[in-house]
Parts: structure tokens; sequence; C-alpha cells
């Protein structure tokens, strides 16, 4: 017994190491990453430590500049100052300049008082500002990034405010990938379920044909599938063309259909119709066409009898097909990256943006996060409303 | 005015049904039922019952003939507007509603008051029993109890017309040999006319009026249970209801009560049932219940001697399988009586029977 229970662990112990490098880990490490930033406190420790004496109000004291001056001058001499100015920036704008001519000008400056020397090679010295950005992003565990995920930052007097104007974008992201996931999933509901009606109740070569036809393209890589998108939609393209040929519209005004939101909503419910079709059909193959029969038999003409017994008897398919696609609508990357031009970009792709041109990882991680936390709430209610045990994904 | 007796409640006449357009399921189906019989469809796996079932349902449409409802054609007529209460093999009782809800549904279809509705799903359940289950789901019944949730919510509309289709194919025997005088005394009780389908012809036999005997989409004979046992027309009829003893031979003379017909060098004297002067050949039956053992020469013009190759014992009957005429395993069962003890494999006795109880009929093979 125990020994079968044993060797079973043994046997899962692969995966088990597989899904913590593979899926735990990276998730567990972005988590860290959205909350804790240690770059400031690694620069310059003990200015940060000496800066939480400091009450935040006027400027610090000279012992303060000091070590700021001496800390500065080794981050140069490491060539850590670049990061460090980059983090500054990110909290204060204009200071990376401040901290990168800092930098150079420590070489020829002279000596103490500081409090005089450091505002005389950049003004941004002699600005209480700066001093408590520094003793802002000294904090290694920081909610900052959270806080930029929903457009609050903390303002001049430590106070969580709101961005300013230009820089309120992510609430209105997230919203709009709601949105539109919400509207893919719409989409292939509306035609996805036609077509796994039909399959599930086609005479079985039929069937088997239409299954192939959904499978097929499923099968198909990703990017063949978006790009013949482009073909198809642009403004020299198929659809185009055949709408100024049957004179539906005047040759110099083809339809943008590409790079903009249309594009994403038409290639990603594209792309996600499988999700929707396969477990629709799984449970439409399980109801018994006897079950129409009976309702009809008993006088309920074919609307009635679809409507009060075959769709409640697929819900469970409807459920799954929909929590799928929209989960799988709400973090997709590459499809609106191909095709979505500007007003086509969702959340995933800012994130994207972050990782890897902004280098902006604790803002990425939060907004992950934050996104991640939606989905598992959808799940949660999910569960709670319709119930998971219910669900079949096929 | 359609409602006087003598008039075909349901008339099928000459209806066929091929899915494919290439072979046939149904083929000539020709059967008039009067209203209040219980008319039974028996046959084996794949010889059209369900088909047929299927389109006085209207849940397919015959390719050829017509099917007549209370007097009127209805290829036509969609199936919600028939008021047929059909009972399915597996029940097909709705999941994802009580029981109550499905007794409902029916009268909710024909827009029926509220409080009607309840009454007549109350009435409906207290004539199953099954008043303490109204509000359970179906998956939450035994096979028996969904079978009348089955029939209840077939009957709770009133329809004139009621099908059933192997409706006891997954119960237990016992529970079946229950259900089936349960459902002719609610037949007989609210006098709906009934066809039924079944391959168990034991079930038909007890149930029915009338049997119609089906084979390879055609029908066989169409008889009451006595005269199907006793007067079979065909081969298949005669070996499809209960037991019979086969014997094939050459006709060597032939008038219209009696014929007599060689059978491994002997002569045996038949009653012509599916043959005539033409026929060469034919397959005797003989029921193994109607072979006397050793009987008195002057009032069996058929007797022959036999020997005795097993016996089994069957409790109320002995089950003794001989070999006669040139056939093994011929089957002969002996009431259990004093005095017919005593007999042993290996022995030689003489078995015989009447004329009218051996049956000339088609299916002899021509060499
Ligand atoms: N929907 C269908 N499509 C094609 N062929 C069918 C269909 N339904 C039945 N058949 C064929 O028609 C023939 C008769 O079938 P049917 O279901 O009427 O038989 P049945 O007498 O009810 O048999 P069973 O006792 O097994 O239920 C069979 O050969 C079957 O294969
Ligand atoms: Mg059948």
């Amino acid at each position: 017994m125990a020994k079968a229970r044993t060797g079973a662990i043994m046997l899962a112990l692969p995966l088990t190491a597989f899904i913590l490098v593979t899926f735990i880990a990276p998730l567990g490490s972005m988590f860290m990453r959205s909350l804790y930033d240690p770059l400031v406190a690694d620069i310059m420790p003990e200015t940060v430590a000496a800066l939480e004496e400091w009450d935040g109000t006027g400027l610090p004291p000279e012992q303060v500049y000091a070590l700021a001056a001496r800390e500065l001058e080794r981050a140069r001499e490491e060539k850590t100052i670049g990061k460090l100015a980059t983090r500054l920036n990110r909290d204060t704008s204009g200071l990376r300049s401040a901290v990168m001519r800092t930098g150079r000008g420590l070489k020829r400056a002279g000596g103490p008082p500081w409090s005089e020397t450091l505002p005389a090679i950049n003004a941004a010295w002699g600005e209480p500002a700066t001093w408590q950005a520094l003793a802002r992003t000294g904090a290694r565990v920081t909610p900052v990034y959270y806080l930029n995920a929903v457009d609050l930052t903390f303002g001049s007097d430590g106070g969580i405010v709101r961005q300013p104007e230009e820089r309120r974008i992510y609430t209105a992201l997230f919203i709009k990938t709601i949105r539109v996931s919400l509207t893919i999933t719409l989409l292939c509901l509306a035609i996805g379920y036609p077509v796994a009606y039909l399959i599930a109740h086609s005479p079985p070569r039929l069937s088997r044909l239409l299954l192939v036809l959904v499978l097929v393209p499923f099968w198909t890589s990703l990017l063949v599938r978006t790009t013949s998108w482009i073909v198809l939609l642009q403004q020299q393209g198929v659809v185009n063309d055949l709408l100024v040929r049957f004179g539906l519209i005047p040759d110099e005004q083809r339809l943008t259909m590409i790079h903009n939101m249309t594009g994403t909503l038409v290639a990603m419910t594209h792309v996600l119709l499988p999700f929707m079709i396969l477990p629709l059909y799984s449970v439409m193959r399980g109801i018994p066409a006897v079950q129409m029969q009976a309702a009809m038999s008993l006088g309920a003409s074919w609307p009635r009898a679809f409507y009060r017994v075959y769709l409640p008897q697929s819900l469970p398919g409807v459920g799954a097909g929909c929590l799928l696609v929209f989960i799988l609508a709400i973090g997709y990357y590459i499809t609106p990256a191909l095709v979505g031009g500007q007003s086509g970009q969702l959340i995933s792709n800012f994130i994207a943006y972050h990782i890897q041109t902004s280098l902006n990882w604790g803002l990425a991680a939060a907004l992950g996060c934050v996104l991640f936390v939606a989905v598992l709430l959808l799940f949660l209610l999910y569960d709670r409303v319709l119930g998971l045990d219910r669900m079949k994904l096929g | 005015m359609a409602d006087n007796n003598n008039h075909a409640f349901v008339k099928f006449s000459e209806v066929s049904k091929s899915y494919d357009g290439r072979t046939f399921s149904v083929m000539d189906f020709s059967l008039s039922v009067k209203r209040g019989e219980f008319v039974t469809l028996l046959g084996p796996s794949g010889s059209g019952k369900t088909t047929c079932l299927k389109m006085l349902a209207g849940f397919e449409e015959p390719s050829s003939g017509e099917i007549w409802l209370n007097g009127r054609p209805v290829n036509q007529v969609k199936p919600w507007k028939r008021n047929i209460g059909v009972v399915f093999q597996h029940y097909a009782l709705f999941p994802h509603m009580t029981i109550a809800e499905n007794l409902a549904f029916p009268l909710q279809a024909r827009r029926i008051a509220g409080n009607e509705i309840e009454r007549s799903v109350m009435r409906a359940l207290d004539m199953v029993q099954l008043q303490d289950f109204a509000g359970r789901r179906p998956a939450h019944l035994s096979g028996g109890q969904q079978q009348r949730v089955a029939i209840a919510r077939a009957l709770v509309f009133e329809p004139d017309l009621i099908l059933m289709d192997e409706p006891l194919g997954a119960l237990d025997r016992r529970l079946r040999e229950e259900m089936q005088y349960e459902i002719r005394n609610l037949q007989q009780r609210l006098d709906v006319t009934m066809i039924y389908v079944t391959h168990d012809q034991g079930e038909a036999m007890v149930l029915s009026d009338r049997v119609a005997v089906m084979d390879q989409g055609r029908i066989c004979q169409v008889a009451s249970p006595e005269a199907l046992y006793e007067e079979p027309q065909r081969l298949f009829v005669a070996n499809f209801i209960g037991e019979n003893n086969q014997v094939e031979g050459r006709i060597v003379e032939w008038s219209p009560d009696e014929c007599r017909v060689e059978v491994a060098g002997q002569t045996v004297r038949a009653f012509p049932v599916a043959v005539n002067e033409n026929d060469s050949h034919t397959c005797l039956t003989i029921r193994p219940e109607r072979v006397a053992l050793n009987p008195t020469p002057d009032l069996y013009p058929n007797c022959f001697e036999a020997e005795v190759e097993d016996i089994i014992f069957m409790g109320d009957y002995l089950r003794i399988h001989a070999a006669l005429l040139g056939h093994s395993q011929f089957i002969v069962k002996i009431p259990n009586i004093i005095g017919h003890g005593g007999i042993l494999p290996g022995d030689t006795v003489t078995l015989g029977w009447l004329v009218t109880d051996c049956r000339a009929l088609d299916g002899g093979r021509a060499e």
C-alpha cells in the first residue's frame, strides 16, 4: 500500500519538478518583482539609511549630502549609475539627466560642504522633491508598481495621488481589454454554437468533415493564420477588392480593416473559435437526439423544444467555452501585436513592451499580477455561479 | 365524426422508408389499429420497429405511402401537432428538470393555466405512485421509477394515442413483469390506443390485443397472440414465437386439407398452411408440447421411432431431445406427471403427433 503510494509520488516527481521550474518559479519571481525593488537601496545603502531619519521636509542635513556624494561617485566608478538614473527618472521625470550629470560633475568638483557642492553641480539637489524621490525609491518593498498599474502614484507629499492626465493609460486599457475580450467571446459563441450543433447532430460523414474543418486551422501555425488575415483585410486585400468589384464601396474609400481594432477582433475571433467549438461540441454530443424528439412529441414546437430542453443542457459547454475563450483573449499577445496596429493593442502588449523595450519589469510584473488576479476572480465567480465541476472541456 | 369504433384510428398504408435511398428499413408496411386497441410490433433487432414509430410520431417522413391518424393523413403534420404520447427506449426524461417539471412540460406547451397544470401533474404522479418524488431530478430515481415517470409524462396531456418503444428493455426481469401488468392496466383503465414495440415475444403475448411480427422491414403476420402461436402462417413467425421443431421434406401428395411429405424415407402427414400443389418442398413445424410419447397409434396418424439423446428435468416438465426422421435434437416436452419416469438416454421410444399440429410452411430448401 505505502509502497504503491511512494511509487506513485516518485512517478509524479518529474512533472512536479517541471511545473515548479516552468510555472510556479516564474510566477513567483514575477510576483516578487512587482513588490520588491532593491536597486536604489543596493546602490546607495547609506544615503537611503540616513534618509530614513530625515523628516521629509525641506532639505536633508549636510551629513546626508556627504553620503550621497560618496555613493554617487562609487556608482559612477562601478558603472551602476545609469540604472540608478533610470530608476529615479521613472519616479520623477528629469532625474535621469540630473543624476548622470552629477556623476560626471563629481570628478571635477571640489570637496565639502557637499550641501553646496552638489546643488552647484546640478540644481536638482537643491530641491526637496529630489531627496523625497530618493527616500521613496530607497524602500526595498514598494507598492508603487501596483499604484502605477492602476494609474496612481505617490505625490510630492508622500500621499497617493492620481497619475498626471497624460500618463493615465492602464485603467482604461484594462477596461478596454475586458471589453474586447467579452466581444470576442460573444462573437465566438454566436458563430461557434451553430457550428458545434451542426457537428454534433449531422450524419457521421458530414460531422467528421466539419470537425476536420474546425481542427485544421487549429493545427496551423498561429502566425500563418494571423498573417493570412492581413492578406484578406488590408486595403489592397481580397475583401476590399471584392467590395470594390461589386461596387459596394468606391475604390478611393477602401475600408481600413487591419492594424486597428477591427483587425484584432476579426483575427482573434477566428483564432479562438476552436476553443469555443470543441467544448460545446463535446457537451452537445452528449445530448441525445431523442431529447428534442421527446420535447416535440410532448407538444413543443422546435424553437420551444430547443429553448427549454436543448439550450439548458448545452449550458455547461457554453460556460466552458466562454470561460476558455475569455481567459485566452484577455491575455492574448501575438495577434493584437501583428494586426492590432495602434488602437488594437491590449494589456498584454503593454506588458510585453515593458519587459522588452522600456525594461520596467516591476511595472510589467504588477500589470501581469493584476491581470492574473482578475482572471482568478472570474474563475471563482464562475465556480460560484455555475460550478466548475459542471464544466466540460471535452 | 370519425369516432366510430370500426374505423381505423391509426392506419399505415403501404409505407416504405429508406434512410440512404438504397436499402429499405421499412417496406410496404400496412397496418390498421382500432381505437382503444393495444397493438405490438414484434421483431428482431433492426427489423424496422422503431422506424415505424418514428414515422408515426413525425420524427421521420415516409419515403412513400401514407400514414393516417384519426381519418386524416399526417405525413405533412409537424410532430408537435400530432398529440401522440411517446415513451422512449431510454425514457428521454429531461435531466435538467425535476419530475414535476418534466410532467408539466407538455401542459405548459399547450398553454394550460398554472393551477390546472399543478392538479394534472399531481394526478399523473398519483397514477404511477410517485407522489413523493415530484421535486427530484430524474438522475436520482431508479430505473423503474424513471420508467413510470416517462409513462406518466406521455399520459399527462391525455393523448389519444400512445407509442412505446421497448420501454422495459433496461429493467430487470422481475420489474419488467410488474411493469407489464401496470402498463396493461393503465391502458385498459384510460382506454387509450397503444402501439408498443418490443423484441421480447413473451412481453408481446402478455400485453397485446394483436401482435404484428416484423422481419427485415416487412410485416410477416398480424394476429392475436393466440393465433400467432397456434396458427403461424410463415416459418419466421413459427420460429420467432415460442419453440418449434423444424423438419424439412419433399411434398409427395397435396390436397387442401392434408399433404404427405417425405422425410428421410418416411412419410409424414401434415396440414398445408403455406404450401400449394405446385410446391415441392416444405418445412414442417411441430410444437414440442404437442408431441406425444409412446401414444396409441390409432389416434396419432404420425408415429415414428425415435432414439432418446438427452433428458433434462425442468421442474414442471421434462425436456427430451431425440433423434428421429434423420433429425437430431428433436424436442419433446412432457408434463411431469407420474408414469413418465424411467426413460433413459439411448432408449428407443415412439413419438406421435396429429396432422393439424404438424404445419407445412414455406422455406423448404429446393434441391
Ligand atoms: N437514422 C438512421 N439512419 C440510417 N439508418 C437507420 C437509421 N435508423 C435506423 N436505421 C436502419 O434502419 C433499420 C431499422 O432500424 P430500426 O431502428 O427501426 O430497428 P428496430 O426494429 O427498432 O431495432 P431494435 O430492436 O434494435 O431497436 C436498421 O437496419 C438501421 O440500421
Ligand atoms: Mg428500436
